[in-house]
């Protein structure tokens, strides 16, 4: 396994753990998230979507790693 | 996993359990939906929506998670696109004016029937909007994909669209990227009914993106790009306003990524395999079928509504010919891909396997 290829693996590794982590965080933690998140108020709403890029961002990024890896490589 | 409990003028709106069986679907869902987005361009929501609405979740909540999965993925996406060069920013400053209006104008009429007519008439008022738009689509697709002159490259506007584009009402405006000079009237017409339908149904660029073509004359790839530029703004303010009013349901948009994510990239590389017409054919399955689902559940809600009067027995066959009818067609949509991936990869083996073969004789000769 050459560098590159070995750090991509890593960084596979670390984006998929990262991911799973904040699922398992989410959905533990869900009811006292929820109290929080349905508030109603501004800063709840913000903190919402912010919630939602985050898990985008790491899913996505562990995903399209993934996919790299099998060559299955897309512009998305 | 109990479903949150939230107080609203008219009716009790409760987010649903997610059950393994529940969860599983929503992946499920998402993995169909992202699949069939990223093949076609857009349009996962014409099956997340109403897929989710099938497994008994509010419409206004399924809109609401569902504009807010497109946020996200929109954010992540932009600095992407934004290297691609093909946005008009100016005409995307023009149109985000009136698409935040129309946005903020289908977030309104959604809060105000559902709190006017509970959870049956909000979900009666988007299907309803889902069977007038997606059958309307897919006639146009239809006549398109079985017009053989519409095949041969010729993007000629036609009808209303022609009609349309040759209105010179002041103020015209140049846009440089786009070279084009178009009445500002049209650019809010079509602005508007994009961010109408992005907060109503949670999808707006499959009337954006061709009415910027056929309508103001804009090339392609920056109709699609500037588009892009307009999702962030119209997914932002919508899923925004939505969370605003408690109506995200976060469990569903994190359950719709995990098979979404996925879906959308090998969808995107099917693309590569396939020709513009298969995807064309691919685009009317789903969605008509999707329409067809949605037409089978409205009478289902008007009866919730005490506005027409069939058996418990109608209303339940007509509600599982729904489901069936969504699912049907969104597996049938994934099935065909999968089967145009199959058939493109056996083609560049037996293409591999001659041309190794005749390399082989030619050096023995």
């Amino acid at each position: 396994m050459s560098k590159a290829s070995k750090s991509s693996f890593l960084q596979t590794i670390i984006f998929l753990g990262l991911s799973a982590g904040a699922y398992l965080l989410i959905f533990f933690n869900i009811e006292q998230l929820n109290q929080f998140f349905l508030s109603k108020a501004v800063i709840p709403a913000l903190c919402l979507l912010g919630t939602v890029i985050g898990i985008a961002f790491l899913y996505g990024t562990a995903i399209s790693n993934v996919l790299s890896i099998l060559g299955l490589e897309s512009d998305h | 996993m109990a479903g949150e409990t939230i107080s609203l003028v008219g009716e009790v709106m409760r987010f649903i359990d997610i059950t393994p069986k529940t969860a599983f679907s929503m992946a499920g869902l998402g993995f169909l939906g992202g699949m069939l987005s990223g093949f076609i361009g857009s349009g996962g929501a014409f099956v997340m929506t109403p897929g989710m609405m099938a497994l008994g979740v509010p419409g206004i909540a399924a809109v609401s998670s569902n504009l807010a999965h497109k946020f996200g993925k929109a954010m992540v996406g932009a600095r992407k696109h934004s290297k691609m060069g093909n946005v008009d920013v100016k005409l995307g400053i023009y149109m985000v004016v009136f698409l935040l209006l129309g946005v903020n104008l289908a977030v309104f009429l959604n809060k105000y029937i559902f709190n006017s007519m509970g959870k049956a008439g909000s979900n009666l008022y988007i299907s309803f909007v889902f069977v007038v738009l997606l059958s309307g689509l897919t006639i146009v697709m239809l006549r398109d994909i079985f017009n053989p002159n519409n095949n041969k490259g010729a993007v000629k506007p036609e009808g209303f669209a022609a009609k349309l584009s040759k209105i010179n009402i002041p103020p015209m405006i140049y846009f440089k990227v786009a070279n084009v000079r178009v009445s500002l009237w049209l650019v809010a017409f079509i602005a508007l009914a994009t961010g109408w339908l992005a907060g109503t149904v949670g999808v707006g660029g499959f009337i954006g993106v061709p009415a910027m073509i056929y309508v103001l004359g804009i090339p392609t790839m920056v109709a699609a790009g500037t588009e892009l530029f307009l999702a962030i703004f119209s997914g932002a303010s919508g899923a925004f306003q939505y969370a605003l009013g408690g109506f995200v349901d976060i469990r569903l948009v994190l359950l719709l990524y995990l098979g979404s994510l996925l879906g959308l990239h090998i969808g995107a590389n099917a693309t590569k395999m396939v020709s513009e017409l298969q995807i064309k054919l691919v685009m009317a399955v789903v969605i008509g079928m999707s329409a067809v689902s949605r037409a089978f559940a409205i009478p289902k809600y008007l009866v919730d509504l005490q506005m027409a009067n069939f058996s418990q027995g109608v209303a339940s066959v007509l509600d599982l010919a729904a489901t069936v009818t969504l699912y049907g067609g969104a597996i049938v949509g994934v099935l065909m891909i999968i089967r145009y991936i199959i058939r493109f990869k056996q083609g560049n083996r037996v293409d591999t396997q001659s041309s190794t073969q005749s390399t082989l004789k030619r050096n023995s000769a």
